[in-house]
């Protein structure tokens, strides 16, 4: 759109004229900065249009300025705070009307009357330039109090640079009729400084600039920084600067930033008061405008120009800019502004389809956490949001009062000050404007609130013990629908015997005692849940699919008071189906009817489950639950054994030794069988075990067949390929072993099997 | 012959009954004869020889002379003695049953095995001439441990219970008397019918002289002062 307009509004003067249009351009000094910079755009104007750029050398920004306002010239470059000054000198006339009072002291001894001759605007700033202070080694100066003592060079009467040496000097209180100036070139003033002759010199030219690199370089003087309140003051009376720091690196030997102030320069346009109605004049100054926009672009562009450093900008280039920009200029202006927004909303929309996607997904894989809930308590919420009101914050307060405010020179700067307030410190020295001061406030108040909101969650963490469950919620032990009469399961499970002792998480009735819960709080890293089993979401929270074991108790004393297992075995399974790890995200719709494929497929990941079973809940309930439950009749089991017991009289000692986990008694465990047994014959295996020492040695027994050998796990995750194991005990001499055998051995506990197997290969006899 | 017999321990009975070769069963229990009577009416002919009511209500004199002049306690193989359930103190009533016991057949009891309620009380039993004080609640905790530590394990202990493994106690080969109890490991594989067999333990004289069961001890342990070898026989699954 912004084309079209520019395109419609270019063409309404260029119909009525054919003849070349000649922009008479101010430029500088022959092979300064200005007047390279003329030059360049002159070519690359050249041969678009009808326009031709006509670069004229003059003093400086001064003349240039003159020259405009007397219509001897049609664009410029000049000096942002002389631009400025002119335009203001021309304003005040406006306001003043033809009072009596003496008119005087604008920038180039600029008067009203002349001020008004011409409407300047803006086409844009080009360019930038820093004050730099180099004073001869090796004085350093704080203050600018003493700065007269000494000769001073602050650049040729007439040029930008001697305007700006002016103002800053009024800054610290100083004039330049007063001061011992130094008058000759800059090539001069340094001689004099070598001679000791010349203290200070102020010059503005772009940071980086290889004279100031040479002096510098020379030793012959060092860059100073400008007093801070002379920088305030500086900015306040004369808003066309802007604090700048000359960074670190500018300049070899530049370990810190180095606060100044730096001035714009920008390419200003005249248009004569009587021609300002002359639409056809109007209409080839439009033409002109677009060519040099065009041009400047190009220069700014173009590989071959990059050593000019031009840079096209239109707005924010000073504290305050009250110039308006040309016509043409603002066209582009705002196209450049409207792209930025579209590019900006592009952004943020992305974003925000990528954040939606992200949430959704951790939705549907129901993340632990991912709900509004989960993120209430989760302290990293309130400190990311921290995290981006300070950076918030520093953005704006820093695009606020960085050229204004000395203390906010950089982002670095804008970054601590704005930590300082979100940490409840809060304090108007920092921030002069109104704006970066309510934004400092604000970021206070979110800060104080998000830090206290971080607190809070930190302290329920700790109270909740969440860190320690965490790290418990992986291989662990569940008993769920514990009684008081399973306390030396507890115990047995914390006896000498298993390599470690894996996490304990017991559920419990509220039926159970007081004292009992006493108990079981005194077991290290048992975790007691007060939670009904019989209930899939009671259960999210244990993680069951990542369990290494969960039993499932019945109701001991048949009393009909506590749960019911089959009821629990269900629970399980559904708590593992939407768990997001036993595969939620596959999990079927409960209360739709399925087919056998689709239940086989939608199969969750489910832990070993053992389930106490009795004569009134026979074991041929939990069939469909074969794959991963256990059904054990303790009672029926407990039966049995007293049969056991009464027919071979070694048989109730052997088991009472076998299961008791005590110190000095072996134990049945399993180890994996090591790859170099693979294939050989039981009885070698068996010998070489024999073989090794140990603290009472181990008897192997046997096998723990794997159902595949060798072959990959079965569906329904490790439960299944868990139960689906064969156990050969006694095995044929010749019986060879298989990948993923285990071998089972009596032996007094499990480290010790480990290491006898691990050592059987070394003392082997050679086959 | 079990007593203290309810019919809440029909499963017993059951268990009794599977074992090969099945054993002649008598049951006393609290109950009258014709309150069991449905109960027992549910188990096969045979199962069960004969129910006597009879407990410790009546002193432990009376319950000794019924044990050895009517149930004909002293000729019986094995007793199992229950917990006797809602007759105030269990295991108390148990520790009378194994005075009656222990007195009925003139301090010689056959393999008496109890099953006690509370496990603090199984030092009671003490110089009664029980031979085994079972706890069912520490089968049940053992059971269910050993299947979280080592599922292998666990069905290990299955096995055993359910009869497929069994241990044998083995006389000492005069060959193997003066090596060491991994040479018997070495040499002891097959049983009589070639079936392979492990070595497990051995008995020794403990603490009083008495035989003591040593499993799985040192490979280097000699066998010269072994009294007999422990041999896992049979298959697990």
């Amino acid at each position: 759109m912004a084309p079209v307009l520019l395109g419609m509004f270019l063409q309404t003067g260029a119909a009525q004229a054919g003849e070349a249009i000649v922009v008479r351009f101010g430029s500088g000094a022959k092979k300064g900065g200005f007047d390279v910079t003329a030059h360049a755009l002159a070519e690359a104007v050249q041969g678009e249009g009808r326009v031709t750029i006509a670069p004229e050398s003059t003093k400086g920004s001064c003349e240039n300025v003159h020259k405009l306002l007397s219509g001897e010239l049609d664009a410029a470059l000049v000096q942002y705070d002389v631009a400025a000054e002119a335009f203001k000198a021309g304003q005040a006339d406006a306001d003043a009307g033809d009072s009596g009072i003496p008119k005087g002291g604008w920038m180039c001894k600029l008067s009203p009357e002349e001020a008004d001759k011409a409407e300047l605007r803006v086409i844009a700033a080009v360019s930038d330039a820093a004050v730099h202070v180099l004073v001869r080694r090796p004085v350093r100066l704080e203050e600018f109090d003493d700065i007269g003592r000494e000769p001073l060079f602050m650049g040729k009467d007439g040029s930008g640079s001697y305007e700006t040496a002016k103002v800053i000097l009024g800054a610290a209180g100083h004039t330049a009729e007063q001061l011992p100036l130094f008058t000759g070139t800059a090539d001069e003033a340094l001689a004099a400084m070598s001679r000791r002759e010349l203290l200070t010199m102020l010059r503005t030219t772009e940071p980086g600039h290889a004279e100031i690199r040479d002096v510098l370089a020379s030793g012959l003087a060092t860059l100073n920084p400008l007093p801070e309140a002379v920088l305030n003051r500086l900015i306040d009376g004369y808003p066309y600067y802007r604090i700048c720091p000359i960074e670190t690196g500018t300049y070899p030997g530049l370990e810190y930033s180095m606060p100044t102030v730096c001035v714009s320069s920008v390419v200003l346009v005249a248009t004569p008061r009587e021609r300002v109605e002359d639409e056809g004049f109007l209409a080839d100054r439009r033409l002109a405008v677009e060519a040099m926009v065009q041009g400047l672009k190009k220069l700014a562009r173009d590989e071959q120009y990059a050593s000019l450093k031009v840079r096209v900008e239109w707005r924010g280039f000073a504290e305050r800019e009250p110039i308006p920009l040309h016509p043409v200029a603002e066209l582009h202006e705002t196209s450049e502004r409207r792209q930025a927004w579209l590019q900006g909303g592009a952004f943020a929309a992305a974003l925000g389809v990528v954040l939606y996607l992200v949430r959704r997904a951790l939705r549907r894989r129901r993340v632990p956490g991912a709900g509004i809930e989960s993120q209430l308590s989760n302290p990293l919420v309130p400190f990311a949001a921290f995290a981006c009101v300070v950076t918030l914050s520093t953005f704006i307060v820093w695009s606020l009062e960085h050229d204004s405010n000395a203390r906010l020179r950089t982002l670095n700067d804008s970054f601590w000050e704005m930590n300082t307030f979100a940490t409840g410190n809060f304090t108007t020295e920092t921030l002069k404007t109104p704006t970066a001061r309510l934004v400092g406030a604000a970021a206070t108040i979110l800060g104080l609130g998000l830090l206290a909101w971080f607190t809070a969650t930190l302290t329920n963490i700790f109270a909740q013990e969440q860190t320690r469950l965490w790290r418990r919620l992986n291989k662990h032990l569940v008993v769920l629908n514990f009684r008081e009469d399973m306390l030396p399961l507890i115990r047995l499970l914390r006896s000498p015997g298993p390599t470690r002792h894996r996490p304990l998480h017991v559920v419990v009735s509220d039926a159970l005692p007081r004292r009992v819960r006493l108990q079981l709080a005194r077991v290290k890293a048992l975790t007691i849940h007060h939670s009904n089993p019989e209930v899939p979401e009671d259960l999210a929270g244990l993680r069951l699919p990542r369990a290494s074991r969960v039993i499932v108790l019945g109701d001991g004393d048949g009393s009909g008071a506590s749960y019911d297992p089959l009821r629990i075995a269900r629970a399980v399974h559904q708590a593992c189906a939407r768990d997001p790890i036993g595969g939620g995200q596959r999990a079927r719709t409960l209360g739709v009817a399925a087919t056998s494929v689709e239940i086989a497929r939608t199969a969750p990941a489910l832990p070993v489950t053992l389930v106490e079973t009795s004569e009134a809940e026979r074991e041929e309930v939990f069939s469909p639950f074969a794959a991963w439950l256990v059904p054990v009749d303790c009672q029926a089991l407990a039966h049995r054994w007293l049969v056991m017991a009464c027919r071979d009289r070694a048989f109730a000692e052997l088991f009472n030794r076998v299961v008791a986990f005590a110190d000095d008694n072996a134990e049945v465990y399993t180890a994996p069988a090591p790859t170099w047994l693979i294939g050989q014959p039981w009885r070698k295996a068996r010998r070489a075990l024999l073989e090794v020492q140990g603290r009472g040695g181990a008897v192997p027994l046997g096998l723990y067949r794997a159902a595949d050998p060798g072959g990959k796990a079965p569906a329904g995750g490790t439960s299944h390929a868990e139960l689906r194991r064969r156990l050969i005990v006694n095995p044929r001499p010749d019986e060879a072993l298989v990948p993923g055998d285990l071998i089972v051995a009596l032996c007094e506990d499990e480290a010790d099997l480990v290491r006898i197997v691990a050592e059987s290969r070394k003392v082997a006899a050679p086959s | 012959m079990v007593i203290h017999w309810t019919p809440e321990a029909l499963g017993l009975v059951r268990a009794i009954a599977a074992a090969e070769p099945a054993p002649e069963l008598t049951l006393i229990g609290p109950a009258p004869a014709d309150a069991v009577a449905a109960a027992l009416a549910e188990l096969p002919a045979g199962h069960v020889q004969k129910y006597w009511q009879g407990s410790a209500s009546g002193g432990v004199e009376a319950l000794a002379r019924f044990f050895a002049d009517t149930a004909g306690l002293p000729a019986a193989d094995a007793i199992i003695v229950l917990p006797l359930r809602g007759h105030g103190e269990t295991d108390a009533f148990s520790r009378l049953v194994c005075t009656a016991i222990l007195r009925a057949c003139k301090g010689k009891p056959p393999h008496v095995v109890v099953a006690v309620e509370d496990p603090e009380a199984t030092h009671e039993f003490e110089g009664l001439g029980v031979a085994t004080i079972f706890y069912p609640g520490f089968l049940r905790a053992a059971l269910l441990a050993h299947a979280c530590v080592d599922l292998g394990a666990f069905r290990f202990m299955l096995a055993l219970l359910g009869g497929r493994l069994r241990v044998e106690t083995w006389p000492v080969p005069p060959e193997l008397r003066a090596g060491t109890f991994r040479e018997a490991c070495l040499n002891v594989e097959v049983d009589r019918r070639g079936r392979p067999v492990t070595l497990i333990g051995l008995f020794a004289p403990g603490e009083g002289g008495s035989d003591a069961m040593l499993l799985s001890p040192s490979p280097a342990r000699p066998l010269r002062d072994a009294s007999a070898l422990l041999v896992l026989t049979g298959e697990a699954e």
